[in-house]
């Protein structure tokens, strides 16, 4: 009895950040391989921290990533506060949830509308979409463009924020920067309902597939957890403190990839805006809660492709708190920020739930403030085990397609994930169990 | 005849090409202006060859250097977009370590050596391929990207200032970051970036790298009038590669 | 003139009624810790009471970017002029910046009108005010009088009591403080007004005059001072930028990314960027930073005040805060070049050692500086109570932290000078003199021809042009001495030989019997270069006992050598150095001021030359 053949090797999977391989291999109806390889360069960031003064790791770390930036800076920043004893001020840490909400904003519209949506109207890219849909590319570009100028204003500069320092900020904003900002925010939610409807009319190439796993993500008793918690997972009922974090992340080396695996409870688990909803869905607001549901999202959700609608509707979420954190900044009486401290010896961790996922960095100091040992563990490393499971499950399913039917479906599994590539390959110290 | 653009990347963070994402409604007048043929980042398409190929990201093993060789052999013009691509970046701190294999065993521990992980000393593009033209920054500055991209299309020389960074600080008129009590690389460093640090209350750390005739002399000699030690002076050169010979 | 009063609570309620008027009101501000014009939002942010502004008030009428002309590219392809005039009011002008904004309305009404300056200049109200802060690096008692701030239509003086006397200069000012609560000024607040003007005194005083300003540079266009400061020069612009009187600017094309439009815009520029001067083609016409200093200096003494009739530097002293590395005030830079001519500095003796029997090597180190010499300069070394003598400099200029010297004891203070020790204290006059002006050959080949103890002050051009050795075509390099003896810098010499495409060849008179090369005198050495020498690009520089010259000199000719491209350097009996005590003279020149270098063909119709 012969079966198909399928033969993928798709060197470089677009519309992706990163550099992954998708190699599947099917002879005469079985499935003989499935691979979901990380080639990315490895830049072997924790070694390049040790020996570095305190005041620069931040701006090491940002640049892992360029999209989240802001999430790196606000993860190293957290860690050196910790190991030095640092609070900083309540207006330092609105400022720093403004720029948080800013870059989920940003990474979400881009993923989904630039990088997800030409899959969902079968395009090759959102540059096909200007002929063919230009209403809708405008308003994916006017949300990006609001969110990367609020973190523009707050930050400095979107990517690799300038302003964001241990123990405070460089530079206030004005406050008729965000008076200006507060304007655009109101629009902001009207345009978010707008796409959400042109989304959830357009979703029907994705999948109807379930792989129950388990998901982590920060958590926080009072609000949807973003910038700060403690480390929920679904399997379990306790939450972990951020410190515990190797408890959790377990990662060792696979040699069909650049990028570590991770491992807790089960043989993979996933983070990012699906495991966040799942875990935290009852702390969204009624407007975000209402758009998920709308979005065809319910929890527990075990459909990796719909990822991308909590992506969604916590940019709704995000919106809504952007707003709030403005609102108390322009009532505010702004005080100099004192960003002195004393050095000394210490260890800390700063977790953050970037728009991929849980984020940890971890620092230990010498007594004059230089790094002597660096961890990091990013969110999209957190995935690819994942990844590689729902693969082997979704491949038999499929195995009757044609080549670029199936090879359409892996691509846009993987791109649901929103996986950042060039963060996940250099971090990481080996656990050695 | 819309010119054939290809962005790729190497060992980057992609903040580089994100800004050509973040030139928003620009990317309408952008995509009229050049036909984006290749750009893996947000679309799917190749193509044989290239009018102007950006290159993106740092040479740091031997297969990229293939992959390198073969998008210069196809492309008219190649330009070094960002600082990893045109001076090696943040990446070359991967250098300063010295022993690389410690480096690697650091990250990797026992499987450092195996073959998908494989590294070399971090190098910049023209290292490897000739390169037509630069675009310094960390990430670049958007309004200078589209200068060159406009300059390019035209087919004329894009300008970089050769000037240090002061000069944009004075026109903006920027409180000097030495008479709040910090020390700045701004006097030797390239300007470019509407010193965008020091108009944000933090003072230059050289991420596009010196100008042609930086006086490195006269930068020590400040600095250490400020109060800064040789080891700290040097360590504050160590952050980006400035390279002071001004070779780039 | 028309005086009047007003108290301040009087006049912060005026600006707020002019605030909340229709035109737009500028005025200092606070920024940062520094002050700044910008758009008044509240009357209460106006700072009257401020020591100096980031940047001039010029940027009003001359923005700091600024769009001439619109074009299109096509259909049809056209310019279109743009004048940008919104009608202002400025308050807080300092007299020093209103002396400025009246040279610039001269240099923009002068010949061709500039329509741009003009427009925003005419539409503007300008309240000036004497000031009541000092600030520590104004200078501007010594470069204004006080007949310029009458560009400004009102000017205020503080007279304490917490008022103001206005003197209200034009119509358009009049018009304006109608708008107040002002009252004419009674006979006592008259009487203490001109006291009250100039009750805040300048820390720094210029020690010229400043109409003798040009004769004083006349001479010393690139000296020591000029030197030394512009080696740390970053070339970053600053002074220029912030420079009340500066006016230079870049227009460049900008297009829009459909190709089809888009803006000729004009921004500030300045001439201690480096690049001001570059032609298409390459080649900079001010390619140094002490040429690039020395002009900037030169045109606000010199050249704009022959220009214009009015000073080129108002003494704001917003130059030397901005500058990093303190070299950019023109008062200290006239002061420090003004210092006393005769009396020396202070050096050490850092180490000094045998070259042989007579000639003895030294480095001094003058305590806080560099010397800022340039190879083929000397400088007069003095010892208490025994005398002073001149003597070439042997080092390169490039040699940072100290300077060397060759000196041969033939008297009574060198003598002297030959029993010093480290640590021991000389005194330093200079540097003096022309100089081998090296740096104005790049690409060329250098042929240095050096007799005996000649080498000395060669060897400063030599280190300097290694230093850069890729700037710099072939170098040949010919000496010759006594006998094995008096050979000169034979470590070094080796050295020298290792450099790319560098020959040294050197001639004893008389050798010896380890001796192995040439010998003869230093003409015998012509014959195995005569191959590789190109006249028409190479400089030769010749330095020696002075009858060595006409037989060099002949030897060149014979090959080729034009006589300006013959450089040499003359010994006189130097004494002063400053071109006053008379005894370097030949015939109307003085050696120690239009020499010692010379080119040869400015010296060879001179009877005593050589």
């Amino acid at each position: 009895m012969s079966g198909k053949s399928i033969q993928i090797d798709n060197r470089h999977v677009t519309r992706l950040e990163g550099h992954g391989n998708i190699v599947v291999q099917i002879e005469d109806g079985a499935v003989k391989k499935v691979e979901w390889k990380v080639t990315e360069a490895p830049r072997f960031f924790e070694a390049m921290l040790v020996g570095r003064d305190w005041s620069e790791l931040t701006k090491i770390t940002s640049r892992i990533c360029g999209i989240c930036s802001i999430g790196h800076t606000f993860a190293s920043l957290k860690a050196t506060e910790a190991a030095m004893g640092i609070t900083i001020t309540e207006q330092t840490r609105r400022l720093r949830e403004v720029l948080t909400h800013g870059e989920t904003l940003q990474s979400h519209i881009l993923h989904v509308c630039y990088l997800v949506l030409p899959d969902l109207l079968k395009v090759g890219s959102i540059v096909s979409l200007i002929e063919t849909h230009r209403d809708v590319v405008l308003l994916a570009i006017k949300l990006h463009r609001l969110a990367n100028e609020t973190c523009d204003i707050i930050g400095g500069r979107t990517t690799h924020p300038v302003r964001a320092c241990v123990n405070g900020w460089s530079m206030l904003p004005q406050k008729k920067e965000l008076e200006e900002l507060k304007g655009r925010y109101v629009e902001a939610v009207e345009d978010l309902r707008r796409l959400a409807e042109f989304i959830q009319l357009h979703c029907s190439v994705l999948p109807d597939f379930e792989r129950e796993t388990e998901y982590i993500s920060l958590t926080d008793p009072k609000e949807y957890a973003f910038y700060d918690g403690r480390i929920k997972s679904s399997d379990m009922t306790e939450s972990l403190s951020a410190e515990d974090y190797r408890q959790i992340t377990n990662e060792y080396v696979s040699p069909q990839s650049t990028a570590k695996w991770a491992r807790f409870n089960r043989n993979s688990y996933s983070v990012g805006a699906l495991a966040r909803y799942n875990n935290n869905h009852n702390k969204l607001t009624e407007l975000s809660k209402s758009m998920a549901c709308q979005l065809g999202l319910s929890a527990p959700c075990y459909n990796p492709f719909m990822n991308n609608m909590a992506q969604v509707a916590e940019c709704v979420y995000s919106v809504e708190k952007i707003a709030e954190h403005i609102e108390w900044l322009i009532d505010k009486e702004f005080t100099e920020e004192d960003t002195r401290f004393t050095i000394h010896e210490g260890h800390g961790v700063g977790a953050i739930d970037v728009p991929r996922g849980t984020l940890f960095h971890d620092y230990t100091y010498d007594k004059n403030g230089k790094c002597v040992k660096a961890n990091l563990v990013i969110p999209t490393n957190q995935n690819h085990a994942n990844i590689q499971f729902d693969m082997e499950k979704i491949v038999p399913l499929f195995k009757d397609s044609t080549t670029e039917e199936l090879q359409f479906i892996l691509e846009m599994l993987v791109r649901a994930y929103d996986p950042c590539i060039s963060c996940s390959t250099h971090c990481v110290h080996l656990q050695f169990t | 005849m819309k010119p054939k653009v290809g962005f790729f990347d190497f060992a980057c963070c992609e903040g580089c090409q994100l800004q050509i994402a973040n030139l928003e409604e620009d990317i309408i007048d952008l995509a009229g202006l050049v036909d984006i043929v290749e750009f893996r980042e947000i679309l799917t398409g190749k193509s044989p060859e290239y009018d102007i190929a950006f290159v993106e990201g740092s040479i740091t093993r031997e297969n990229d250097e293939e992959r390198l060789e073969d998008i210069r052999s196809r492309s008219k013009v190649l330009v070094a977009f960002g600082s990893c691509a045109a001076t090696g970046g943040i990446n070359m701190l991967k250098n300063a370590r010295g022993n690389l294999e410690e480096v690697r065993r650091d990250v990797y521990g026992e499987k450092w050596d195996s073959p998908h992980l494989a590294t070399y000393p971090t190098r910049a593009v023209d290292e490897i391929v000739k390169v037509d033209h630069y675009v310094y920054g960390c990430p670049v500055n958007r309004d200078e990207l589209l200068r060159v991209v406009e300059a390019l299309v035209l087919g004329t020389k894009p300008e970089i200032p050769d000037y240090p960074v002061c000069a944009e600080c004075k026109i903006k008129e920027n409180v000097c970051m030495f008479h709040i009590g910090k020390t700045c690389l701004g006097p030797v460093v390239r300007a470019g970036c509407g010193a965008a640090c020091p108009s944000n209350g933090v003072p230059c750390e050289g991420c596009r790298g010196a100008i042609p005739h930086a006086n490195k002399n006269a930068m020590r000699e400040v600095l250490s009038e400020y109060n800064l030690t040789a080891e700290e002076i040097m360590e504050k050169f160590s952050l980006f590669p400035i390279d002071l010979e001004g070779s780039k | 003139m028309d005086y009047l009063t007003i108290s301040k609570a009087d006049f912060r309620d005026f600006v707020s009624e002019l605030i909340d008027g229709d035109q737009e009101v500028n005025g200092v501000v606070k920024k940062g810790l520094g002050f700044s014009y910008d758009i008044l939002e509240n009357a209460d942010d106006l700072c009257m009471d401020y020591d100096e502004t980031i940047l001039p008030p010029k940027k009003f009428f001359l923005p700091v970017k600024e769009v001439l002309l619109t074009f299109k590219t096509k259909d049809p392809a056209s310019y279109h002029e743009t004048v940008e005039t919104t009608p202002r009011i400025i308050i807080g002008i300092h007299p020093w910046d209103l002396a400025a904004i009246a040279l610039l309305d001269k240099a923009f009404s002068t010949g061709q009108s500039d329509v741009n300056y003009l427009e925003k200049r005419n539409n503007s109200v300008l309240v000036g005010i004497y000031p009541t802060v000092p600030y520590k690096h104004r200078f501007s008692g010594s470069m204004i009088t006080d007949e310029h701030y009458q560009v400004a239509d009102l000017m205020l003086v503080e007279i304490g009591n917490d008022a103001y006397a206005i003197e209200v200069i034009s119509d358009a000012g009049s018009k304006l403080i109608k708008r107040s609560r002002a009252v004419p000024a009674t006979q006592e607040t008259l009487d203490k007004v001109e006291e009250r003007k100039h009750i805040v005194k300048d820390e720094i005083v210029l020690s010229i005059p400043r109409v003798d300003l040009p004769d004083f540079f006349r001479k010393r266009q690139i000296n020591e001072v000029i030197n030394r400061l512009a080696d740390r020069c970053f070339s970053c612009g600053s002074c220029v930028l912030v420079c009340p009187t500066c006016y230079c600017f870049h227009v460049e094309e900008e297009v829009d990314l459909s190709l089809r439009a888009g803006r000729r815009v004009r921004s500030w520029d300045g001439c201690m960027i480096e690049g001001f001067a570059l032609a298409a083609g390459g080649h900079n016409f001010r390619e140094t930073a002490a040429n690039r200093l020395r002009h900037r200096i030169m045109r606000k003494i010199k050249y704009i005040p022959e220009h214009f009739g009015m000073t080129g530097c108002v003494g704001c002293g917003r130059c030397a805060h901005a500058c990093v590395a303190h070299i950019a005030s023109p008062a200290e830079i006239i002061n420090e070049m003004n210092r006393s001519i005769y009396l020396p500095e202070v050096a050490t003796l850092l180490k000094t050692e045998s070259m042989t029997e007579k000639d003895r090597f030294f480095e001094f180190k003058i305590e806080g500086r560099e010397l800022g010499h340039q190879p083929g300069q000397f400088v007069e070394l003095s010892i208490p109570g025994v005398g002073e003598a001149p003597f070439s400099v042997s080092s390169s200029p490039t040699k940072k932290g100290s300077f060397e010297m060759l000196i041969r004891n033939v008297g009574k203070v060198t003598s002297f000078i030959h029993q010093l020790n480290p640590g021991d204290k000389v005194g330093i006059r200079g540097p003096f003199g022309t100089h081998f002006a090296v740096e104005r050959f790049k690409g060329k080949d250098l042929l240095f021809i050096a007799g005996g103890l000649g080498l000395a002050p060669l060897r400063s051009a030599i280190n300097f042009v290694l230093n850069k050795r890729n700037d710099y075509g072939d170098i040949i390099i010919l000496s010759g001495a006594r006998d094995p003896s008096q050979r000169l810098f034979v470590d070094e010499v080796e050295r020298w030989k290792q450099a790319p495409n560098t020959t040294f060849l050197e001639t004893l008179d008389k050798g010896d019997n380890n001796w192995k090369g040439n010998t003869g005198v230093i003409t015998t050495l012509f014959p195995l270069i005569i191959d590789r020498v190109a006249p028409g690009k190479t400089k030769a520089f010749i330095v020696g006992p002075p009858v060595m010259y006409k037989f060099v000199i002949r030897e060149l000719e014979e090959i080729g050598f034009d006589d300006s491209d013959i450089i040499v350097s003359l010994e006189r009996r130097m004494e002063c150095g400053v071109g006053k005590c008379g005894h370097c003279q030949i015939e109307d020149i003085y050696v120690c001021q239009e020499g010692p270098v010379f080119t040869y063909d400015s010296i060879k119709d001179l009877m005593e030359a050589l």
